[in-house]
């Protein structure tokens, strides 16, 4: 049985049935997928060139062993008002000696913009550089990666289970985990994948890929009136690219409000909305997304719109949230005004 | 760069709004509120700790289409100079958050405790 939701998931993402490994999510995926380039190109060096909008698994662990190694271990490549990383600056970063890995995130689950991923991996291959591919944010809900050395999905992207990483390593890629090999997944995972949870995201997978296509047409449509209804509130911010984006994701950010606020305000109108906003973070870090992109980190809303066949009230939920937004942020506006 | 603490508040076009230990968005909304209160061409020298204040008064300023004249840090705090631009003068592109960012140690924790909302 799993190696019937292996080779599904496997024929899914065009890659052969040994090449898919199952992690315990996908953030451990990207941990493993980092570990073994860096250690299988570890002559070569150990820095890393990610970008600075990149997924915290990949970047806090990144940046703490820069710190404490006191040497040039990471490379973060800056990206513009929109998330995108700034191609030239993307090969300058691979030039500098030592540098063993790049990591490169498909599209942002926080403003849903893509990266150009083709570019940035001929960059990559030109220089003998693997790149790994986090596709996390989009996997099933956007066209799956095709250029890349090691691909990293979750099942909660195409609505499986939490729980359930995909790591793709073509046989051509140079990979290895030190110490010695373990017995589970190809030698690459050292825990066994939960049987039911990885059913659960093939499955998930057959049903979504089935109306990608015309999920997403429709996905697209709603963001976008969220994203009209937004700009028209004054001092307001539809933060990513409009256009060449996931289709189910937006972020908006609204001067002078406060995120929390706003959230439990629009949840008192019946709507449901996530806060990225710094402010409501336990750390009071802003969002290191928002804060790369020069974009407001505070008074934000996220939303990620569910799967039609999952959630088949999602166009009302989005009406709703366009007729509510309005009067939600003058509300919390004018609470805070009186502060 | 200059200390944070250089004293020269007392200049009459230059005020001074003290956010620290004030959590956002209420240190952009102080500020907000000290350039509304003052004419046109005032610089407002904004004292805050709050991290978030680092990328939020930048795009605060962008989106206001505010002078933001100088980020002072190194200290407790963190002092910005914003300035209204007045009808004739253009705005200037403010400093991106990314030139103020590295090596800015941590400012120091607010006076209130952090509410866990979204972790």
């Amino acid at each position: 049985m799993l190696d019937e939701a292996r080779a599904t998931l496997a024929e899914g993402l065009g890659v052969a049935p040994e090449s898919l490994s199952f992690t315990p999510g996908g953030p451990t995926g990207l941990r493993l997928g980092l570990e073994g380039l860096r250690y299988a190109a570890r002559r070569t060096g150990a820095r890393l060139v990610a970008s600075a909008v990149d997924h915290s698994a990949i970047l806090l662990p990144a940046r703490h062993a820069a710190a404490a190694g006191g040497q040039d271990l990471l490379g973060q490549v800056p990206v513009d008002a929109l998330g995108r990383i700034d191609l030239t600056a993307w090969a300058a970063a691979l030039t500098t000696p030592g540098t063993a890995v790049a990591a490169l995130q498909s599209a942002n689950g926080e403003v849903g913009t893509r990266q150009p991923l083709e570019q940035a991996y001929q960059e990559c291959r030109r220089r003998g550089i693997p790149l790994l591919v986090d596709a996390t944010a989009g996997l099933g809900r956007d066209a799956t990666p095709q250029a890349y050395d090691v691909l990293v999905g979750d099942a909660r992207s195409f609505a499986g289970p939490a729980g359930v990483g995909l790591l793709v390593l073509p046989p051509r890629t140079r990979w290895r985990l030190p110490g010695p090999p373990t017995e589970l997944e190809g030698g690459r995972v050292d825990i066994e994948p939960v049987l039911p949870l990885v059913l659960g995201a093939a499955q998930a997978w057959v049903h979504t890929v089935a109306a990608r296509e015309a999920d997403a047409r429709a996905a697209r449509a709603l963001i976008d009136t969220i994203r009209t209804a937004a700009s028209a509130i004054p001092d307001t911010e539809v933060v990513g690219d409009p256009v060449d984006r996931l289709p189910h994701v937006v972020t908006c950010s609204f001067l002078l409000a406060d995120g929390e606020s706003l959230v439990t305000e629009l949840d008192r109108r019946g709507v449901a909305v996530a806060s990225g906003s710094a402010c409501t973070s336990s750390t009071l870090e802003p969002s290191h997304v928002l804060a790369a992109m020069g974009a407001l980190t505070h008074g934000n809303i996220r939303v990620t719109l569910p799967l039609e066949s999952v959630t088949p009230t999602r166009a009302d939920g989005v009406a709703a949230l366009v007729s509510a937004l309005p009067q939600a942020v003058a509300a919390v506006r004018a609470q805070l005004e009186s502060r | 760069m200059t200390p944070p603490d250089a004293d020269d508040a007392g200049r009459a076009d230059q005020v001074t709004v003290d956010a620290r230990g004030l959590r956002c968005p209420l240190p952009v909304l102080r500020l907000a509120q000290a350039l509304a209160e003052h004419p046109p061409g005032t610089v407002v020298r904004l004292l805050a700790t709050d991290p978030a204040a680092r990328t939020d008064v930048p795009a605060f300023a962008r989106m206001r289409g505010l002078l933001l004249l100088e980020v002072q840090s190194g200290g407790a705090h963190t002092a910005y100079l914003v300035r209204a631009v007045s009808a004739t003068e253009p705005a200037a592109a403010p400093p991106t958050p990314a030139a103020a960012a590295p090596g800015m140690p941590h400012a120091a924790p607010p006076a209130r405790p952090a509410t866990s909302g979204e972790a």
